[in-house]
């Protein structure tokens, strides 16, 4: 299930709500979430519901193993064991075909992948029970004797199948007997309705203009489609992508630390205003922080961190988070773009960067990161290369630049309003109101009819979906 | 004071947002379903039935969440609401607009479940000129139209399937072809020009494709003549009657007949039709400038039939299905879609004639009873009777492919005109 759906909004959730606040008993409220969590899974793929509670049981068991032996070399098998097994599981249901198309490339094999399809979140649990087999392994944190409580940490469905990662250490006391208030639960409520907007009626109207001239699955493009665009339709067509994967990623990310906080949870931030960053290093301080605090942790720091070979660690954390990102090429390329640049800064460019004038920087940053978006969005090289292509041409399409400047004044303000929120301008407002008491209670008295208002827009726009008219057929 | 007050807000926020939640979710189960959608001119999604390779498949949680959504409470009112946003989020001001309809492609046809066919061949190749026969709706001023792009090699092929049927019935049957151009095509003003494919080059050149004894009907050039008439509509993909008219004429020089004049036949009209353009973009300049349907009442007196797949057998009705109305306007012609009806006159002249045609054929058809003694029309896509025994049994001498630019450059289209041979 997704969150942005009639069915999560008007059904799911209410009823979700319901039981678990008319359950007293902790245990219970665990219960709850535990259920809908496994509901809300297996509502796109039932089949894996059993994937995910074998795997969970698993590093489970493992956990309590490692602090059973605490100290000895059993400890150091079980994490050992654990972190195979979760990349196992990666391998084989992500990346089977990418490591078969390799092997048989190499080799000259040809072995067939089994192709399984992808289960939903598995590269996000999987990751979950890493870092919680791994932290209990180094003391961090002690391992959790309950299993209902270890599934619903794993199975959450705020987080599940799009991130954040949380880390269990973070939520460590939040797992069992966590306190709800209403305070939380209405700031819940606010950035859920934040975090739908975003996603709702910013990322799914640039979906549809990336889809006019990038291609997507229901609207397939292929090389001559590109060949026939003009520069400028392909720039409009990155940048909206740039804000379609921005608003969709945050807005879910923001979806899913609102739900949490409406049961008590306190996640982390995940997103940052990565667009207003001053150098590439910085981008991915801002952008979607749980996986990469994640690669700094069990990668980067483990390897030696800045103390030895650190750009041999840099590369093989820029590589891994390349390809955590999809089972191709073009994401490791990807991944190793960053890499590049992350490099150059360490070497002499972020000492640059500091002299010149801010702005210079922030102009430095986003040349690189958006033109970084084709890489990660074309999974064939040879489209890939054409789009590049097209991009730096500077060329006139086969129709003109009409339709795009038609499209681009259609939309507008809606436009503007984007590029608005990808710059801190509420935090900058926010912190002015929290200055002043009589501030505050007009914004919270505010806050309430901007939820309706957002919540109806929505709304209006999933319904606006299902429009689907049949011109040529009758019934 | 505040701290209380901020508290209280808190409960307001959290009792408005779960109420809202909560009386949505008890509307939407509780409130009457429909089944069909006429502004989308489609059935909404029902309810699906239990299956276990459906449920382990994940498609019947699809299917509850399209369901879902298609029976949201006030679904109508949310669409147009959510029109009405989309429309303010920019500059509405400039003279054109340019609508990429996802779901407007004649697949929509080949995905349609209410209409058990097959399609009897083998996929048509594509050609892959750009954007073949993906359709793009252009509204300019308050008129909208459709983007013509098809490709020459799927245009030939749509030739050499009218080639095999001359093959198979000359002598005996002489076969006619129509391209029926696309409304932007007399519309295009030097700035838009770019925007489709010129329609001229392409009827050109589906007729050069053409076996030299096939009679082509230059309507494309008679239409123009007429440019600044009501030829199309503004709000539907179709022609007026009045435009098929001049294609009639066309197609009356070419089979060497004389063209009934209009002048003195009395018409009737159905006014306030938002037609399927409107439909699929919900602009609201179309919505402020709806087209009137006009059919015209011949004082020849004609005994008009609906038929089946079975030879021979007609049931006996009403040339114009009068009852149609707003969106369905269209239908008035020979009462729509039917896969085929017959028209007797009194002209005994001995001349027969097939119409093979899709909606397009619809508003012409009705003209040649004015010169033939029987004209039977076929429906391409829903004639599923043995055509070639058909004709014989008729009595056929003429055969007229009648079809608009767009379907004869798609492989849907082609494939079922091919079918009909079996």
């Amino acid at each position: 299930m997704v969150f942005a759906s009639l069915l999560f909004l008007f059904i799911f959730l209410p009823l979700c709500l319901f039981l678990y606040y008319t359950s007293k008993n902790p245990k219970w409220r665990n219960w709850v979430l535990i259920v809908f969590s496994l509901a809300f899974y297996g509502w796109g793929e039932p089949i894996w519901i059993s994937l995910l509670i074998l795997s969970s049981l698993f590093d489970w068991g493992n956990s309590i193993f490692i602090d059973k032996h605490r100290g000895t070399k059993w400890a150091k098998i079980g994490v050992t064991v654990t972190v195979v097994f979760n990349l196992a599981l990666l391998a084989t249901f992500k990346y089977d075909k990418f490591i078969v198309d390799q092997v048989n490339s190499v080799l000259g094999t040809s072995f067939t992948a089994p192709g399984y399809a992808l289960p939903l979140g598995i590269s996000f649990y999987t990751f979950h029970t890493i870092s919680y087999v791994v932290d209990v392994y180094r003391g961090d944190i002690k391992a959790q004797r309950n299993f209902p409580n270890f599934l619903m940490y794993v199975s959450l469905f705020s987080s599940l199948v799009a991130g954040p990662i949380i880390r269990y250490a973070h939520v460590e006391k939040e797992i069992y007997g966590r306190k709800e208030n209403l305070t939380d639960f209405s700031l819940g409520v606010s950035r859920f309705c934040i975090g739908l907007f975003k996603k709702v009626v910013i990322a799914n109207i640039a979906a549809q203009i990336v889809a006019k001239y990038m291609g997507d699955q229901t609207n397939i493009i292929s090389l001559t489609d590109i060949s026939a665009l003009s520069s400028l339709e392909a720039w409009v067509g990155l940048i909206m992508f740039a804000i379609q994967i921005y608003f969709d990623f945050s807005g879910y990310s923001d979806m899913a630390i609102g739900l949490g906080r409406m049961f008590g949870f306190h996640f982390r931030e995940n997103f940052n205003y990565p667009y207003i960053s001053k150098s590439i290093g910085e981008f991915w301080r801002r952008w979607h922080i749980s996986l990469g605090s994640i690669f700094r942790d069990y990668v980067y720091i483990p390897l030696g961190g800045n103390k030895k070979r650190v750009y041999l660690n840099l590369f093989i954390v820029w590589f891994l988070t390349g390809m955590w990102h999809g089972p191709s090429w073009n994401f490791i390329f990807w991944g190793l773009y960053f890499f590049i640049f992350i490099a150059l800064e360490r070497a002499f460019l972020l000492k640059l960067l500091e002299k010149v004038p801010a702005f210079i920087a922030h102009i430095y940053a986003l040349v690189i990161i958006i033109p970084g978006w084709v890489i990660f969005y074309f999974t064939d090289t040879g489209m890939l290369i054409a789009y590049v292509k097209k991009l730096f041409s500077f060329t006139a399409g086969a129709h003109g630049n009409m339709e795009v400047m038609n499209t681009l004044s259609t939309h507008m303000f809606w436009l503007i309003l984007a590029l608005i929120l990808c710059m801190p301008v509420y935090h900058t407002i926010k912190n002015w109101i929290d200055k002043k008491t009589s501030r505050t209670t007009f914004y919270n008295t505010a806050v309430i009819g901007f939820n309706v208002v957002l919540v109806f827009l929505c709304v209006s726009q999933l319904v606006g979906k299902s429009y689907n008219p049949f011109i040529y057929f009758r019934f | 004071m505040s701290e209380t007050t901020n508290k209280k807000m808190h409960i307001v926020n959290v009792a408005i947002f779960c109420g809202l939640l909560i009386v949505g979710g008890i509307a939407s189960l509780a409130m009457k379903k429909q089944t069909v959608s006429v502004m989308e001119n489609r059935k909404l999604a029902a309810f699906p039935d239990y299956s276990d390779s459906l449920f382990w498949s994940g498609k019947y949680f699809k299917q509850i969440d399209e369901y879902y959504a298609d029976n949201f409470p006030l679904r109508d009112k949310w669409i147009s609401f959510s029109d009405k946003f989309k429309n303010s989020i920019g500059f509405s001001s400039s003279e054109i607009k340019i609508y990429d309809p996802t779901n407007d492609t004649e697949a929509n046809e080949k995905t349609d479940t209410t209409k058990k066919e097959e399609i009897i061949s083998g996929p048509l190749k594509d050609d892959g000129a750009i954007g073949e026969v993906k359709k793009r709706v252009f509204v300019f001023k308050n008129r909208a139209f459709e983007m013509f792009g098809g490709g020459p090699a799927i245009g030939k092929s749509y030739a050499d399937v009218i080639n095999s049927y001359n093959k198979l019935l000359s002598p005996g049957i002489q076969v006619y072809n129509l391209i029926i151009p696309v409304a932007l095509e007399f519309e295009l003003t030097e700035k838009y020009a770019r925007l489709q494919k010129p329609n001229r080059p392409a009827i050109e050149h589906i007729y050069n494709s053409l076996d030299s004894n096939i009679k082509k009907v230059w309507a494309i050039d008679e239409i123009r003549k007429h440019r600044g008439e009501y030829i199309y509509f503004n709000t539907d993909h179709h022609w007026t009657s009045l435009g098929a008219y001049y294609a009639y004429r066309a197609f009356c020089h070419t089979a060497g007949l004389t063209p009934v004049s209009l002048d003195s036949i009395p018409s009737k009209t159905k006014n306030s039709f938002l037609g399927s353009l409107y439909r699929l973009t919900r602009d609201p300049k179309l919505e402020s400038n709806p087209d009137s349907v006009r059919y015209y009442l011949f004082r020849d007196s004609v005994n008009f039939f609906v038929g089946s797949s079975a030879i021979g057998y007609w049931v006996k009705s009403k040339m114009y299905g009068e009852g149609a109305s707003g969106p369905n306007s269209y239908s008035v012609f020979l009462q729509g879609d039917l896969p085929t009806v017959k028209m007797e006159t009194q002209h005994k002249n001995g001349r027969k004639i097939v119409v093979v045609k899709e909606s397009y054929g619809n508003a012409f058809a009705p003209f040649l009873i004015n010169n033939y003694e029987k004209v039977i029309v076929v429906d391409q896509r829903y004639y599923t009777g043995d055509f070639v025994a058909m004709l014989k049994a008729e009595g056929i001498n003429e055969l007229l492919f009648i079809n608009n630019i767009f379907a004869a450059h798609t492989p849907f289209h082609i494939n079922k005109i091919k079918g009909l041979k079996k």
